[in-house]
C-alpha cells in the first residue's frame, strides 16, 4: 500500500501567496501541510490562499490541521482563505461545522422547524 | 537491468532481488540469478533475471542479451540431462550443488565443445548459478586488468632493497592520483587516511614488519570524498628471512561498506518501527478494553433496548479514538452517545478515555441536555494545553414519559432513523467539532420514537471510505436498516449488528443501535390499536 501523499505548489503574485495542495489530507499528511503553510505565513505575512482543488480526501484530522493553520495565521495578524473547496472536502468541513469559521459561508441548515426528520429519500 | 520485463517473475515483488543485483555488480566471473517458472506444482523452466557484469554464455552472448531469456528456450540442450536435474534439485531442495565439468553439445562450428562447471545455490526465491568455462581462451593479462577494474582492485609492490614502489593502474584510480606523479609514499598515504583510522593502519604496518600478513580496512579522503579501502599485504623474504618486498592488494570497498551500512540502518529502523507498532497496537487494544468494554448482547435501559458494536480498523495501528456511552442520567433519562477523536493510536485513545470519563461524570451528576453536554466537552478539549485534540460526537437523550428523543451533535454525522422499512438521516442541528472553536453553537432538536423504530448512532468509519462520498457510504447501511425493519423480526438489533460487520480498513467504527424496550412498547401497544407488524417485532431481541 503506498503511503498517502500530499503535494504542494507555491504560487506568488504580488504580495499574495497561494499554496496549491494536491492529495489526501489526513492524520499522516496534515503535519506537512501545517509546516508548509505556517512556513509561508512566517516568510510573508498577509493573506495566504490555500487552493484545495486537488484535495481528494479530508478527515477530521485534516480539519484540525486547517484550524491550526488558521490559528497560526491569526496569531501573526495574517489571514487564511480557502479556495476551490469542493465535493467531499466541502462535505467534511460542513459536517464538522467549521465551514463558516473557515470563511466558506455556512451551508444552509437542513433542520425543519418542528425538528422532525425530512421525508425519506426512498 | 530487467526494467522492461513488466510481467516476468523478476517483478513479482521479490525484495531480495535488488540486493542480489547490487551484489552481482561487484562480482567478477559468470554468475546469473534465475527464477523458476512453474506450471502447477511442476517447475517447467527458469528465467534469467540478473547477471554479473562480465558474464558470457556458451553462445558468447553478453549480459544484456541473457537477461530475460529462459533456460529451456535458449539452452534447449540443457533441459533433458543431468544439468537440468541439478538446477531443479538445487532449487527445490535448497542444497548447494556443483555439476560438471560437462560439455554443451557443439553449438556452432567449434571444433571441440566448451566445457563448464556450474555451481548452483538457492538464493531468495531464485537460484544463483555460477560457472567456469575451462577452456576459456581469453587473454590472461586482459582478464587480470578486467578483474582489477570490475572488482575495483589494485596492487602495489615495494622493493625494500632497491627502495622503489610500483602501483597498478587501478591503484592510481582508487587514490585518484595522476600516474605521472608516481606511487605515493607511506607518509603520503598516511596523510590522506582519515585521522581516526590512522592507528588502525599503523598497527597493520607494525604487524607486517614482524612478519605477519596484514588485512585492514580504513578510510581515505581523496577528491573531496571518503573511500573505504581494504588492503591485504604480505612480506616476501629472502632465504635468510630478510624482508625483500612488500606486496599489497588494495580494494575500494566503499560501495560495499555503504550498502552494508545502509542495509543495517534500514533493518534497524524497520525493526524498531515494527516493535513500536506492535507495542502500541497492543497497548491501544488493552486500553480500549479497559476504558470501553463492549457489551456482547443487547441490554435494557429504562425503556430502551440498546446494542453496541465496535468494529476495529483492519490495521491495528489505526485503532484509537472511538467511544460510546449508554447509561441512565441523574434525572432518570437515558443518555446515548458516540464520539470519535481525530487521530489514531495511544494519543487518540487517551483523549477518548478522558472525554468519555468526563461525559459519564457530567451526565450522571450535572446535566442531561445534549447541547450542554457538548459544550462541556468542547471546553474540556480546548483546555488541553496542546490544543491539538479535535473530536466529534452525537448525544441523544431519551425521555420515557414523552417517548421523545432529544439530540445534538458536534461535527458528527446525523443518526439514522428507521421506521417501517424506510430510513432517513435525521436533519442535523448546527454543531461544530469539539475542540475547534472557543464558543460554538450547539442546538438540541427532538423527535418522537415509536415502537418498532430503530435509531442508529455511529462513528463515521461506517460511512467514510476514501474514494467515495459520505452519501455513497451510507447507502449500504440504509439498505440494511430498511430490510431489517420492513417486516417483523424477533431480534432486529442482533440482526443489525451482525450485518454491519464490514470494517473500514482505515478507521475503527462504533455503532450504537436503540429501539423501545419490547415490554415498554407492548404496554404502549395496548392503547394503540397497533399493527401486527409492530407487535411482531416485540418478541425477545
Amino acid at each position: 500500500v503506498p503511503w498517502p501523499k500530499l503535494a504542494f505548489q507555491t504560487i506568488r503574485s504580488g504580495d499574495r501567496v497561494s499554496l496549491a495542495v494536491a492529495g489526501e489530507l489526513d492524520l499522516a499528511t496534515g503535519p506537512s501541510l501545517e509546516q508548509t503553510a505556517i512556513g509561508l505565513l512566517r516568510e510573508q505575512p498577509g493573506e495566504l490562499i490555500l487552493d484545495l482543488r486537488q484535495v481528494t480526501f479530508c478527515d477530521s484530522s485534516g480539519i484540525a490541521s486547517l484550524l491550526r493553520i488558521q490559528r497560526a495565521a491569526k496569531r501573526t495578524g495574517s489571514g487564511l482563505r480557502l479556495q476551490n473547496v469542493h465535493g467531499l472536502v466541502r462535505q467534511v468541513l460542513d459536517l464538522g461545522g467549521v465551514s463558516g469559521f473557515l470563511g466558506l459561508g455556512e451551508s444552509a441548515p437542513t433542520l425543519r422547524p418542528d425538528g422532525l426528520p425530512p421525508p425519506s429519500p426512498s | 537491468v530487467g526494467d522492461n520485463q513488466a510481467d516476468t517473475p523478476a517483478n513479482t515483488g521479490a525484495g531480495w532481488l535488488p540486493v542480489v543485483r547490487e551484489l552481482l555488480e561487484q562480482l567478477a566471473g559468470n554468475h546469473i540469478v534465475l527464477l523458476p517458472i512453474s506450471q502447477g506444482e511442476e517447475i517447467v523452466d527458469f528465467e534469467i533475471v540478473a547477471a554479473s557484469p562480465q558474464v558470457v554464455d556458451s553462445y558468447g552472448r553478453p549480459r544484456d542479451e541473457m537477461i530475460g531469456s529462459k533456460l529451456r528456450e535458449t539452452y534447449a540442450a540443457v533441459v533433458k540431462g543431468e544439468v537440468w536435474q541439478a538446477y531443479r534439485a538445487a532449487y527445490l531442495h535448497g542444497r548447494p550443488t556443483t555439476v560438471g565439468p560437462f560439455s554443451y553439445p557443439a553449438t556452432s562450428v567449434e571444433v571441440s565443445p566448451p566445457r563448464f562447471t556450474v555451481r548452483l545455490r538457492r538464493i531468495g526465491d531464485g537460484l544463483l548459478a555460477s560457472w567456469n568455462r575451462h577452456d576459456d581462451l581469453r587473454e590472461p593479462k586482459e582478464r587480470i586488468a578486467q578483474t582489477e577494474r570490475l572488482a575495483n582492485l589494485g596492487w602495489s609492490e615495494r622493493d625494500l632493497i632497491a627502495g622503489t614502489t610500483s602501483w597498478s593502474d587501478q591503484l592510481y584510480r582508487i587514490f585518484e592520483r595522476d600516474p605521472a606523479a608516481g606511487p605515493m609514499s607511506p607518509e603520503e598515504i598516511e596523510a590522506v587516511t582519515v585521522p581516526a583510522d590512522r592507528p588502525l593502519r599503523r598497527r597493520a604496518t607494525e604487524r607486517l614488519s614482524v612478519g605477519s600478513p596484514a588485512d585492514v580496512t580504513y578510510r581515505i579522503r581523496v577528491g573531496g570524498k571518503i573511500k573505504h579501502v581494504r588492503t591485504i599485504a604480505d612480506t616476501i623474504r629472502d632465504l635468510h628471512g630478510r624482508p625483500m618486498r612488500i606486496f599489497g592488494i588494495v580494494q575500494d570497498v566503499t560501495a560495499r561498506v555503504t550498502n552494508r551500512t545502509r542495509l543495517a540502518q534500514v533493518e534497524q529502523r524497520l525493526h524498531e518501527q515494527q516493535q513500536n507498532l506492535a507495542a502500541e497496537s497492543r497497548l491501544v487494544t488493552e486500553l480500549q478494553q479497559i476504558i470501553l468494554p463492549i457489551p456482547l448482547a443487547p441490554f435494557d435501559l429504562s425503556g430502551l433496548r440498546v446494542a453496541v458494536r465496535y468494529l476495529p480498523a483492519e490495521q491495528a495501528s489505526r485503532i484509537g479514538g472511538d467511544w460510546f456511552h449508554a447509561g441512565v442520567a441523574f434525572d432518570g433519562s437515558v443518555i446515548l452517545a458516540v464520539g470519535d477523536v481525530a487521530g489514531h493510536g495511544i494519543r487518540a485513545a487517551a483523549t477518548m478515555a478522558q472525554l468519555r470519563q468526563a461525559f459519564v461524570t457530567l451526565s450522571t451528576t450535572a446535566t442531561s441536555d445534549p447541547d450542554e453536554l457538548l459544550r462541556y466537552l468542547n471546553r474540556l478539549l480546548l483546555a488541553d494545553p496542546d490544543g491539538a485534540s479535535i473530536a466529534s460526537a452525537v448525544v441523544a437523550r431519551f425521555d420515557r414519559a414523552s417517548q421523545t428523543i432529544q439530540w445534538a451533535q458536534a461535527g458528527h454525522p446525523a443518526p439514522l432513523h428507521t421506521r417501517k422499512g424506510a430510513t432517513t438521516q435525521l436533519a442535523r442541528p448546527p454543531g461544530t467539532l469539539l475542540g475547534a472553536l472557543p464558543d460554538p453553537v450547539y442546538t438540541t432538536t427532538s423527535f418522537t420514537i415509536r415502537p418498532g423504530d430503530l435509531l442508529l448512532l455511529y462513528t463515521d468509519g461506517l460511512i467514510e471510505r476514501r474514494g467515495r462520498t459520505l452519501e455513497e457510504g451510507l447507502t449500504p447501511v440504509i439498505a440494511t436498516l430498511n430490510e431489517l425493519t420492513a417486516e417483523a423480526r424477533p431480534a432486529p438489533l442482533a440482526d443489525l449488528l451482525s450485518q454491519l460487520r464490514r470494517a473500514n480498513p482505515r478507521d475503527d467504527t462504533c455503532i450504537l443501535a436503540a429501539r423501545l424496550n419490547p415490554a415498554e412498547a407492548a404496554s404502549e401497544q395496548m392503547a394503540d390499536a397497533g399493527s401486527h407488524i409492530i407487535a411482531g417485532s416485540l418478541q425477545q431481541t
